[in-house]
């Protein structure tokens, strides 16, 4: 459905994206990982049509993204990293604008979208906050039912509760056959959203791969607290697994892949509390490559 | 119309300054009219002349006889100079906000989100330019020929008037080509003034010097300005060609803006 074919733009001093390839399935919810500035949303200008590759090309359902935008732009809900609605408008009024530019009469869709995110669409827009903001983008983004979703970074600005209730909309979305595309800089939100991941890093595609193998190369570390310090020793004294003493009740335990085994270990001690460590973009990178960061 | 929301926001965002240039415009050139008196302009003369020396006068385009007539006269004191600074406004300032200033603040990704090409949005902003453009000097002279008619019955020649408001209609969308091309080319709302509102007053000032003295005539020929010539237009001259040339100007500004805001990067 969305296909990028060695996308290469130069912005010189080493920016920009260089043969960046991968291809979106039909029906697939595609995660785009990468710190800040890793050329996510240089590639996705590329899919807007907004910039004129140096090489390569992207499609969109078979359409040329660069030339045919009008025709793309028919099928696609569009949420722009940076937040730049009109802001002389209310919330309601930049909708119905949207709409009629989309020529798009039926707004039962966006009315239940205001109300799922609860967002108080008479306000204006300039004095909306951030997270107000996003909800408009997130609203305008999906209120005419497009089959594809080019999403960057969908959540930021946007409360736990209201993430909560995105992730449940694109679980919803992609129920409905839709293809996505959606980027951001944290890897749990595209764990518990997509079908497959691609990382990119400096302007390069480290690794395209999908949910399913990706958990299993996993490495996830878990902060242990037991009951006493004897408690912790033995453990320490025991364990086959990698470890790391914290304080003298707590031990950290590594790259475990396995949890199994490990509760099954840990069943022998008295615990108080297990701690996963929130898996950031960095880990991810340190287990996949070893922790080679050039 | 697939685009009647953009016009919609188009015409609430600029109906303000559109108001206020044309009220302004309304204002002098009623004033400028209710000044003629069909006995002899020696009075006004004497009066300009106390308030100012000649060479600032004829800098300013008020280089009449006493036997001038009404739109002689209205050629001189309205259109030689004031309408220029006037109606330069308004140009610089919807010329920014029709194309630039949605980039440079992004809003154009939204735009162009929806299923329009960048030469449909481009061209369709442009029209409505020309057309606000157009509706200014139309009200304008409609204005004028009532103001004429009210104070001095008969007395306007109604075609040379008319014609000098069709030069001046054509002059300002040469006058506005740069200033949307400008801002066709630039991602951002101050490298976009610095060309399309630099310009324009510069060929506005250049107009000015070389109207101060005969040593500057050789300016002139670099302005635009010059391509306006009330006295060819009202001594019914040749001006026909310079009307050709200001129209052609025009057009190719206009469309190039369109075609490289088409084919460019955009910093969205």
């Amino acid at each position: 459905m969305i296909q990028i074919n060695n996308l290469t733009k130069d912005f010189g001093n080493r920016k920009g994206v260089f043969h960046i390839t991968f291809n979106i399935k039909e029906k697939e919810v595609f995660g785009f990982l990468g710190p800040n500035g890793a050329g996510k949303t240089t590639t996705i200008r590329h899919l807007m049509g907004f910039l004129n590759a140096d090489a390569g090309e992207c499609t969109i359902n078979g359409m040329e993204c660069r030339h045919q935008t009008a025709a793309i732009m028919k099928q696609v809900g569009y949420l722009p990293g940076e937040l730049a609605l009109l802001d002389a408008m209310t919330g309601m009024q930049f909708f119905q604008f949207m709409a009629k530019l989309r020529q798009q009469t039926d707004l039962s869709l966006c009315r239940q979208l205001i109300e799922r995110f609860e967002l108080d669409s008479s306000t204006s827009i300039k004095k909306m906050s951030k997270g107000m903001k996003q909800k408009v983008a997130v609203i305008t983004a999906f209120m005419h039912d497009p089959q594809i979703l080019i999403l960057d970074e969908p959540t930021s600005g946007l409360d736990p509760l209201m993430q909560i209730e995105f992730a449940k909309l694109i679980s919803e979305e992609k129920n409905k056959g839709k293809t996505i595309l959606m980027s951001s800089h944290n890897f749990d939100e595209v764990e518990k959203n997509c079908d497959t991941i691609g990382i990119i890093r400096a302007g390069e595609m480290v690794c395209i791969e999908d949910i399913h193998s990706i958990r299993q190369k996993k490495r996830q570390n878990y902060t242990l607290i037991f009951s006493d310090t004897e408690e912790a020793s033995k453990f320490v004294n025991n364990t086959h697994f990698a470890f790391g003493q914290l304080t003298d009740a707590s031990v950290e335990v590594k790259e475990i892949n396995n949890l199994n085994n490990l509760i099954k270990e840990l069943s022998k001690y008295k615990i108080i509390d297990i701690q996963s460590e929130k898996y950031s973009l960095e880990h991810l990178f340190m287990h996949y490559y070893g922790g080679s960061k050039s | 119309m697939k685009l009647s929301s953009l016009l919609k926001f188009n015409i609430k965002q600029n109906y303000g300054i559109f108001t206020i240039i044309s009220g302004v415009m309304i204002l002098y050139v009623t004033v400028i009219i209710n000044m003629y008196d069909p006995k002899g302009l020696d009075e006004l003369i004497a009066l300009a002349n106390f308030k100012m020396s000649s060479e600032l006068m004829t800098a300013f385009g008020f280089n009449i006889d006493v036997n001038a007539s009404l739109v002689t006269m209205v050629a001189s004191y309205f259109y030689g100079m004031l309408i220029y600074f006037v109606l330069i406004i308004y140009v610089i300032m919807v010329s920014n906000r029709l194309i630039v200033e949605h980039v440079d603040k992004g809003s154009m990704a939204y735009l162009l989100s929806t299923p329009h090409t960048r030469i449909q949005i481009a061209s369709f902003q442009a029209i409505f330019f020309i057309a606000s453009i157009a509706l200014q000097i139309l009200i304008l002279t409609l204005v004028g020929w009532a103001a004429s008619e009210a104070s001095f019955p008969g007395l306007l020649d109604v075609n040379a008037f008319f014609m000098l408001n069709l030069g001046v209609f054509l002059l300002f969308a040469a006058l506005s080509g740069i200033s949307f091309l400008a801002s066709c080319i630039f991602n951002e709302t101050k490298n976009a003034l610095a060309l399309g509102a630099g310009l324009p007053l510069a060929f506005i000032i250049i107009d000015i010097l070389a109207n101060v003295d005969e040593k500057l005539n050789v300016l002139h020929n670099f302005t635009l300005i010059t391509l306006f010539d009330s006295d060819a237009i009202i001594a019914n001259g040749a001006y026909v060609v310079n009307f050709f040339i200001m129209a052609t100007i025009s057009i190719l500004l206009y469309i190039s803006g369109i075609w490289i805001f088409s084919k460019r990067d955009l910093s969205l």
